[in-house]
């Protein structure tokens, strides 16, 4: 996902937005959306879930741009965000789930067959075989994967982002990476 | 490196992430071990997969929809902000004021506040009563002294002859001057008096005027006169601090 907006560009969105500017806080958000769908999705596999959280993204970060610090990336402040409010979802999902048990949509972890990577997925190919690969995982080890192998994010970025220190990032993608490339091995020999 | 450790670098890091050291290593590795050159493969397919997941991101539909509806929130939050800004204070401030805990800390200082004025009052007041109540004690003794010292000589002698005469002592008397002042009406009398004596008794007095003129300095002396001055100066300086403490009242 390339980001359109130049750094200086986007500096002069925020202080625009700062001084209560909806129109640059606009094009922030057309801009910078989908981002944010994609971490939420492949965090909680549900495209409702995923749009609660980008909105609830945004307007968190309109009340509070203000306390935006330059010093890091408006993306990573961004993810943190976001990863936070997937964990909060994910935290009252599990509560949910206690009583309502297993009315997920994408709750099935196999990986549908005849799926072919060279094609565009659905949401439901791609959630069910993210979920298949990080079956297993914690949701820290998941997220640490996700942001560092899919989203190409660095190591200080994670960390920053996931609140972690950098060699905690380290531990937990290895194990993470361990775990996934072990289910892909095994899902490509069974294919 | 041996073949676990090889299969753990394989496992650990992304094709990317391999140094040509570490890559040089593994390529004469697999080119004599058969078994890793095979977990090589996997891990290369399994490295493909994941390159090819990266590429797929999820679809978002309505994506003008979601657009749309942050904007929307955000133009409510902003007009709230409005808001918010003008009587977010004085909310926050009749929530807090309304805690009962906060209700107790106000009641607790109001209390003290007043007790702290009522005692600074109450200090005041007894303060200036006392101030009050020592000057007119002192300018009374001033005024007293004052008069006796601007009584000329002759007034004197004659006081101190009547005196002296009423009590028909010739000997030496130290002449107080609060008795001077407390009897001076009585001792004008006797002064009229006197002028209805004999030649002979008047002639007696005069004697004792003499000796009257000799114990002047002993009641009026220098030292006395410098201790009503410095008396004179202390009167000043109280009433100039009661008018400053009337004022600060006033206030």
């Amino acid at each position: 996902m390339q980001n359109q907006i130049h750094f200086e560009q986007l500096s002069e969105l925020i202080l625009k937005a700062n001084k209560g500017d909806t129109k640059a806080f606009e094009v922030i958000v057309r801009n910078y959306h989908k981002f944010g769908y994609a971490v939420a999705f492949k965090i909680l596999y549900n495209e409702e879930d995923a749009k609660d959280v980008v909105q609830e993204s945004f307007i968190r970060i309109w009340k509070h741009l203000n306390e935006y610090d330059k010093k890091i990336k408006f993306t990573t402040w961004m993810y943190k965000i976001v990863v936070n409010l997937c964990f909060d979802k994910l935290k009252s999902q599990k509560r949910r789930r206690n009583i309502f048990k297993n009315l997920d949509e994408y709750s099935v972890i196999n990986v549908p067959s005849g799926i072919d990577l060279e094609k565009e997925l659905t949401n439901k190919e791609l959630a069910a075989m993210i979920k298949h690969f990080a079956s297993g995982l914690s949701v820290k080890q998941k997220t640490v994967f996700i942001l560092r192998d899919m989203e190409d994010l660095s190591i200080e970025e994670v960390s920053e982002i996931m609140n972690i220190s950098s060699g905690s990032v380290k531990t937990n993608l290895f194990y993470a990476r361990q775990n996934i490339r072990k289910k892909i091995i095994k899902w490509e020999n069974q294919l | 490196m041996n073949c676990s450790q090889i299969e753990e670098l394989f496992f650990s890091k992304r094709l990317d992430e391999l140094t040509p050291a570490e890559k040089s290593i593994i390529e004469k590795h697999i080119s004599l071990c058969q078994d890793c050159e095979n977990i090589y493969q996997s891990f290369q397919k399994a490295e493909s997969v994941l390159g090819k997941m990266k590429t797929h991101q999820p679809i978002l539909d309505n994506e003008e929809f979601l657009v749309d509806s942050i904007m929307q929130k955000v133009n409510s939050k902003s007009s709230d902000q409005k808001y918010e800004n003008e009587f977010y204070f004085f909310e926050r401030l009749i929530r807090f004021v309304s805690r009962k805990s906060v209700q107790y800390a106000l009641t607790s200082i109001l209390f003290i506040v007043i007790s702290l004025y009522m005692f600074e009052e109450y200090s005041a007041v007894k303060d200036i009563t006392r101030l009050e109540n020592h000057l007119n004690n002192t300018s009374q003794v001033i005024k007293a002294k004052a008069e006796i010292i601007s009584f000329d000589n002759e007034i004197l002698k004659f006081f101190y002859d009547a005196y002296k005469f009423a009590h028909g002592n010739s000997s030496y008397v130290k002449l107080s001057k609060d008795w001077l002042l407390v009897n001076k009406e009585d001792l004008r009398n006797l002064l009229l008096d006197y002028e209805k004596l004999d030649q002979p008794t008047k002639t007696k007095i005069k004697s004792l005027q003499s000796e009257l003129l000799n114990q002047k300095d002993l009641i009026f002396s220098e030292t006395e006169i410098g201790k009503m001055k410095t008396l004179q100066l202390e009167i000043e300086k109280l009433n100039s601090e009661l008018q400053k403490i009337k004022s600060r009242r006033g206030k």
